[in-house]
């Protein structure tokens, strides 16, 4: 059974974890449409489960055609864009996109929540075979889950690790098994003939298969890293670069680097020292070079990136500096700018290829204030882009920024304001407006913000930016007296301001509301789009009802009959509650501490080995101390959560300490899930040998799924997050009372 | 004499030249007022043109080729014009979404009046969905979607004249669909001296056009491909009922520039360009101008990149080689196609940058070095 628990842990985990990242790379998701996968993952293996449950068969038919599955799901994901009729470079719209994320994740989820009761009816002579397979299986997705953070982007693709998780289940599985020296010798070889040309093969097949996805453009490099699916195309002399299949930049552009650079200097002619939040190879550093006397320093966490960089239009080599580090984290405070000289790496990039340079002189080993901070926001449809327009974000800039910062959106504001798009403009003007005494707009096909504490953006005259643009020793293309006229013309301006300073929401820890907006602005593509999506942020009150009903309706169902039913409803607030607290505290640390890979890798290892400890300790105390000492733990949680959240953020300066309380509440937070999943287990099933061994799970997975759904995606932009952690108490709470009172 | 110094003294660029003298403010006080006429929430109920009850009942919109069969209390595809009770509504007549005062070259029209400027008008709603519509925001949605300006063709033409702006163009949506109201206001803009200009994608029905021709001054088509599956595919439209149109523009006599947006890896080959010029060359004449415009990542396909500028400079050389005389590479900053260049002694004539006209060599219709006759509205 271990063996075999160990397996499911494994693949599992790979399904879920790989397939989510095949969704966001080839669907470029926003926000939303990751809830929904991880929805359809978590509904499919409840469904899973519960038919396992039900059937009398074992595991062992199952293990070939879920090894299978995987890297088919894998490969169909990557070419749904196509197969339901998109072409390349085409945005899939919400709707669609959540529909394949659910239908892509299903044979997997359902197979693998399958697999868990029939692997547990193996043993269902002992009382406690559910809770032991949950331990194996937690540890299974541990190891698993390790493997695959530190293994995919950095050695293996995600189709490789895909492979490699199916090679080992028929190895395991159907390999004939033999405890002689010469049995495991056969297989030991086996694997290790067959692994590493399957890995090799697969390289090739991915070559040619992102050919195929990206015809007719040539396929420069296409690679996975931490942080996603970069990949880098080729056309007519120009370079494009795709992060997730999202447009991100081409070479090199200097429509959108003088739009960066430009305003700053005309605002603040005096500056040197430059900070642009992105990458700097796709134009920024080609015009910096043309600036003489400025100093550029990037500021992105993908190290990857400029290896590919080849082929570009700067002769000869332009020498800047990039910080690897995620923005969040860069600003967090004056300690973390005062980066290692190992974050800080110093890049060439000539008409062949960007390299490693030696000695960097940037932010290296002390603290830096740079005259202008240029953040090149993208897309608003993620927390990614939207954290960093938070109050608590623009504050930790301002610290580093002794002139002006600019902040460049995508947003059209040239010819008309539609309402959908005031919104998000209206919501960064005030954010900004918060942080910084002055602020300026300018509208145009891109809009820009300016913002200062020192210089007073908002009064400098038409006329003088005409004059300092002349002055500039390099003549501007495109922020050039050629436009600005009808650009920068008073009716526009104003006609911008009049909509910067209508009604605004918020952006701030508490609520994100700004990723809604956007997406609701984004949403006019398609009207089922737009339905659901002002269902969801303008109607709260029936989002919120509806989460409520679904919770109740699991309570309902658990009180019907004898009390031991009951012990459904613990399942479902151990899936439900463990969740959406393992979401938010995710959220809460990236939001004020960043999202670099390494500490997040941390962070999900720390759950899962807490879902592992929790499960094997509680097992071994009998009686129903442990429901009680989980749902208690639980609620005390949720509780100091909610008091206390407003004081981490402004902790965040302490970014050690912040790390250090994130993980340790994941842990405590896991390991009282495992042990309510034990109680659960004690409370349903009691001495009932011949129990469905599904039902438990599937409940448990079913309060997971709707935790999915709802957590961040959805109410925490609509109700923020005190409600939240105020509702996810009360599901706590109602769970301990029902634990007391149906004995 | 410095760049800036030549801006003021010599070109004509309008934005340019009417921002700093300080005409721009005023004409912009122009649209300040115009926009006092109040927004609005209520929509028009004009009867519409060109529509055919049947005699099962329901109605059948003449204007363009989808001819939609409309029921009642249903609207046309393109969501602003509504069947009620066997009567053919107009909904946004005198309804104006989005308004500017916009340099005559950002239409852009290079062959009209060069250094003008027009006050751009449009209403929500389009005959077609392209998947890379710059304005998807007002085009792709239904008139109550967005904020209308009430401002019917009197007081158009009023503001245009008290702040002596030169023309009115139909633009940014697709003026098709609010045909009633851009024909209006084009009649009394003739007859108050204010000209028109229709940017459109040119997917209109004969008559309506046949009807409508001699009250524009200049039309400027977006010819999307010169491939029917890349309008069936990319645009919802159809590919001939345009060709035939933009045949029937140029035998009116209107004058006719015609936009071509590459958009990467879909209409961008040499043997469409070739293709292209043969067709204009050969139905509209070598001296009809084509602007070939870059495509930036927007609407549907914001995954797709800008259109690289070898691309551009491809379909200018295959054109020219083709025999066209005035190619022109638009939001391309900065590039020499940008000017026109007299085909007979191969000078520039009129010379711009941006929305700036920096030289200016044209006596009338004439090159001012050879005396060639440059074909347009100067
Ligand atoms: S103008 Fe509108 S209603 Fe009339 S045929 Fe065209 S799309 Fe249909």
């Amino acid at each position: 059974m271990a063996r075999r628990a160990l397996l499911l842990g494994f693949y599992s985990i790979g399904g879920q974890v790989l397939l989510l990242r095949e969704l966001v790379a080839s669907l470029n998701g926003d926000e939303l449409f990751i809830s929904t996968a991880l929805f359809g993952w978590l509904a499919a293996v409840a469904v899973g489960a519960y038919l396992g449950g039900r059937q009398r068969s074992g595991p062992h038919w199952l293990f070939l055609p879920a090894a299978i599955l995987l890297p088919i799901m894998i490969l169909a994901t990557r070419f749904s864009p196509s197969l339901t009729g998109h072409m390349v470079g085409e945005a899939i719209p919400f709707a669609a996109a959540a529909l394949i994320s659910i239908a892509a994740m299903l044979p997997v989820g359902l197979i693998s929540g399958w697999l868990f009761p029939a692997i547990t009816r193996q043993h269902m002579e002992t009382q406690t075979s559910i809770v032991r397979v949950y331990l194996v299986e937690g540890i299974g997705a541990f190891v698993g889950g390790a493997a695959i953070v530190y293994l995919v982007g950095e050695w293996l693709s995600g189709l490789q690790m895909a492979l490699v998780i199916s090679i080992l289940m028929v190895a395991v599985e159907y390999v004939p098994y033999g405890r002689s020296g010469i049995h495991k010798l056969r297989r030991i070889l086996i694997t290790l003939i067959v692994l590493p040309s399957t890995i090799f093969l697969a390289t090739y097949l991915e070559t040619y298969l992102t050919d195929l996805q990206y015809r007719p453009f040539s396929v420069l490099d296409s690679f996975d890293t931490h942080y996603g699916r970069q990949t880098i195309l080729g056309q007519a002399g120009q370079q494009v670069l795709l992060s997730d299949n999202n447009f991100e930049a081409v070479s090199a552009d200097l429509n959108t680097a003088e739009n960066l650079l430009i305003p700053g200097l005309l605002y603040h002619p005096s500056a040197t020292r430059v900070l642009y939040i992105g990458r700097l190879e796709y134009g920024v550093a080609e015009l910096a070079a043309k600036l003489p006397g400025l100093s550029l320093v990037g500021l992105d966490p993908r190290p990857g990136l400029l290896a590919s960089y080849g082929d570009t239009v700067a002769q000869p080599a332009i020498e800047f500096d990039m910080v690897m580090s995620d923005p969040v984290t860069f600003f967090a405070s004056p300690e973390s700018r005062r980066s290692r000289p190992s974050d800080v790496i110093g890049f060439a990039v000539d008409f062949q290829s960007a390299y490693r340079r030696s000695g960097a002189t940037g932010t290296g080993g002390r603290s830096e204030e740079f005259d202008i901070i240029v953040l090149n926001a993208g897309d608003l449809g993620s927390y990614k882009a939207s954290r960093l327009i938070t109050a608590t974000f623009l504050e930790n800039a301002k610290q580093a920024c002794s002139g002006v910062f600019i902040l460049l959106t995508r947003y059209d504001t040239d010819s008309h304001i539609s309402a959908e798009k005031q919104r998000p403009l209206a919501t960064i003007y005030r954010l900004l407006r918060a942080s910084f005494a002055h602020v300026d707009v300018w509208p145009g096909a891109t809009t820009l913000f300016i913002a200062s504490d020192v210089v007073p953006v908002e009064m400098l005259p038409y006329d003088t930016i005409i004059t300092r643009l002349d002055s500039l020793e390099y003549e501007s293309h495109f922020v050039s007296a050629d436009y600005l006229p009808d650009r920068l013309s008073s009716f526009k301006r104003q006609r911008l301001l009049a909509a910067v300073g209508g009604t605004a929401g918020e952006n701030s820890l508490d609520r994100p509301e700004l990723i809604h907006q956007h997406l609701l602005y984004r949403s006019d593509v398609r009207s089922v789009d737009r339905h659901l999506l002002s269902f969801i942020a303008y109607e709260s009150t029936w989002t919120v009802l509806i989460a409520a009903v679904i919770i109740l309706s699991f309570l309902v169902v658990s009180l019907l009959g004898k009390p031991r039913r009951f012990g459904l409803f613990l399942f479902f607030t151990a899936g439900a509650a463990s969740l959406s607290l393992e979401l938010i505290m995710f959220y809460t640390f990236q939001s004020l501490a960043g999202a670099l890979y390494s500490q997040m890798a941390m962070l999900i290892g720390a759950f899962m080995l807490g879902l592992a400890v929790g499960t094997f300790l509680s097992s071994l105390i009998k009686g129903r101390f442990c429901g009680y000492a989980a749902l208690v733990i639980m609620l005390i949680l949720s509780v100091a959560l909610r008091v206390t959240w407003e004081s981490w953020a402004l902790d965040a300066e302490y970014a050690n300490r912040l790390f250090l309380a994130h993980l340790i509440f994941l842990f405590v937070v896991a390991a009282a899930t495992g042990a309510l999943f034990v109680a659960a287990t004690r409370h349903y099933y009691g001495g009932e040998t011949k129990a469905n061994r599904g039902i438990g799970y599937a409940y448990e997975i079913a309060g997971s799924s709707v935790a999915a759904l709802f957590t961040t995606a959805v109410l925490l932009p609509v109700i923020g997050l005190n409600w939240l952690l105020t509702g996810i108490a009360v599901l706590i709470a109602l769970a301990l009372a029902g634990f007391i009172v149906r004995r | 004499m410095n760049r800036r110094t030549f801006i003021r003294c010599v070109g004509c660029g309008a934005a340019a030249a009417a921002a700093q003298s300080g005409l721009l403010p005023e004409f912009l006080g122009g649209v300040q007022n115009a926009m006092a006429f109040d927004y609005t929430k209520k929509l028009s109920s004009v009867e519409a043109r060109h529509y055919k009850k049947k005699p099962d009942g329901g109605i059948e919109c003449g204007i363009c080729p989808r001819h939609c069969f409309v029921t009642d209390l249903e609207r046309g595809y393109c969501g602003v014009r509504e069947n009620r009770d066997d009567t053919y509504y107009t909904l946004v007549y005198g309804l104006s979404c989005a308004v500017n005062i916009d340099p005559i070259e950002k239409k852009p029209l290079f062959h009209f009046y060069p250094g003008t400027t027009a006050f751009s008008i449009a209403t929500a709603g389009c005959n077609v969905n392209c998947k890379f519509c710059q304005n998807w925001e007002i085009s792709q949605v239904r008139p109550e979607q967005v904020d209308n300006l009430d401002l019917p063709p009197k007081a158009l033409v009023d503001v245009c004249r008290q702040r002596k702006v030169p023309t009115i163009a139909y633009t940014y949506s697709e003026p098709v669909i609010f045909y009633e109201y851009m024909y209006d206001t084009a009649e009394l803009g003739h007859r108050s001296g204010v000209k028109s200009v229709m940017i459109t994608g040119g997917y209109i029905e004969k008559q309506p056009l046949a009807e409508l021709l001699p009250h524009l001054d200049a039309v400027k088509v977006d010819l999307k491909a010169i491939r029917e599956a890349y309008y069936r595919d990319v645009v919802g439209g159809e590919l001939q009922p345009v060709l035939d149109r933009l045949i029937q523009m140029k035998e009116s006599g209107v004058w006719l520039e015609l936009v071509y947006l590459v958009v990467p890896t879909l209409n961008d080959t040499e043997q469409e360009f070739r293709d292209l010029a043969r067709w204009v060359k050969t139905y509209l004449g070598a001296d009809t101008p084509l602007h070939f415009s870059r495509f930036f990542p927007q609407y549907l396909l914001k995954n797709l990149p800008p259109t690289p500028q070898r691309t551009l400079e491809t379909a200018h050389s295959v054109c020219r080689a083709e025999g066209l005389e005035y190619v022109y590479l638009g939001n391309l900053r900065g590039h020499p196609s940008e000017s026109t260049y007299c085909p007979g002694c191969g000078k520039i004539v009129v010379g711009r940058r941006g929305y700036t006209i920096y030289e200016y060599n044209l006596k009338g219709n004439l090159c001012r070095f050879c005396e060639k006759h440059i074909p347009g509205l100067f």
